[in-house]
């Protein structure tokens, strides 16, 4: 495999000043931890453990959601769909070899579900080129929320970013970096901590520390949006 | 805790810890919580839709509690769909399995009794030889007790 290079982004905006990527320097190696530990919790599904298999659906939940909304507009009718492609996907798992990784069989289920759904309803399902099919297995490009949206879950959202961005301006330089490095720029942890000059175990506790702050300032927010959501 | 949820959430964590956290089975209800608001500060940092904390993945798991158990391919059927044995029922099985011994062993012995081989000896053997072997060999406690008392 290639070796991957960092893809310049806007992450200046939350890196301290004196410490900028230098990206001559850096050499990312192809790595690809997330699959590992799906790997590790899809086996332990298998053998019984739902809790394993709820950490999966906690994962991926919402990337198979922007997925299925490509396809479908109705958020009631999403929803259904995404618990369906789970139940499925449980259904399953005990075929799953870890021949591919576990979103991109979770992903098929998705899809053909979806597929099944429009069918059923007497709608066409949009036939997909090879690029779009491409694109959609790559979860890291799902981005995109195509769902119907209202005027009060847009400004629910504006709030939610306001409040993520204001609490990341106030954190402390050292953990803002790291979160910034974490993840608008998708390093591991090893490479942050080559990076900041600092043990790996370090960079756990400097991301997990901006987070909880994070979290903290958006509790209410989330509170107000549970209840009007 | 907190923090391994946290490695978690960016899949920097060992497999050792995996188990730690799974094991804590009343808490993965707020590992699950603390990984939704990880995730829509991911979005907002990443400018993705935020897609505000919804509670799709409790529905979901809740209809898969409802699923047969996954065993490696086998799947183990919901107690609650099965028959099962109380432990009030186990003197009535112990009870039922000696009577199923004792009434094996009986049939053994009658099955013994009329064997093939001890039908054909007792054709070729003159009865009045078969007599003189009975009266002759010892086959009741006195004889024995009366050899036990001699030898005193």
């Amino acid at each position: 495999m290639q070796p991957l290079k960092v893809v310049s982004t806007n992450s200046t905006v939350y890196n301290s000043s004196n410490n900028k990527l230098d990206n001559s320097k850096m050499e990312i190696k192809p790595v690809n931890p997330d699959r590992a530990l799906d790997q590790k919790l899809v086996e332990k599904a298998q053998k019984g453990d739902k809790q394993a298999f709820s950490i999966l659906v906690e994962k991926y939940q919402l990337k198979l959601y922007r997925l299925i909304s490509r396809m479908v507009r109705d958020q009631s009718e999403i929803e259904d769909i995404v618990q369906d492609s789970f139940i499925k996907a449980y259904r399953a798992i005990g075929n799953f070899r870890g021949d591919s990784a576990f979103y991109t069989w979770l992903y098929r289920i998705g899809i053909n579900t979806a597929k099944n759904h429009l069918v059923s309803l007497g709608k066409r399902p949009k036939a997909m080129d090879s690029n779009e099919i491409e694109e959609m297995e790559n979860y890291e490009s799902m981005s995109e929320l195509r769902v119907s949206e209202t005027p009060e879950s847009t400004m629910m959202s504006n709030q939610i970013a306001e409040t993520v961005n204001g609490a990341i301006q106030n954190l402390p330089d050292e953990l803002r970096e790291a979160i910034s490095l974490r993840e608008i720029d998708g390093l591991c942890y090893e490479e942050i901590s080559e990076l900041m000059d600092c043990p790996i175990g370090t960079v756990r506790s400097r991301i997990f520390r901006a987070r909880e702050t994070i979290a903290e300032k958006l509790k209410p927010l989330i509170e107000t949006s549970n209840k009007r959501w | 805790m907190n923090e391994k949820i946290s490695s978690l959430f960016d899949s920097e964590i060992n497999n050792k810890e995996v188990d730690t956290l799974l094991s804590k089975k009343n808490k993965m209800a707020g590992v699950r919580s603390s990984m939704s608001d990880y995730q829509i500060i991911s979005d907002v940092m990443k400018k993705n839709t935020v897609l505000p904390k919804n509670n799709l993945t409790d529905k979901i798991m809740s209809a898969i509690d409802k699923e047969p158990t996954q065993m490696g391919g086998l799947t183990k059927v919901n107690s609650s769909n099965t028959a099962t044995i109380s432990f009030d029922m186990w003197p009535v099985l112990a009870s039922l399995a000696v009577l199923v011994v004792i009434a094996s062993t009986a049939f053994n012995i009658e099955v013994n009794s009329t064997s093939q081989s001890q039908l054909l000896a007792k054709e070729d053997i003159p009865q009045e030889i078969i007599s003189a072997h009975h009266a002759a060999t010892a086959n009741n406690m006195n004889h024995f007790v009366q050899v036990g008392d001699s030898a005193q």
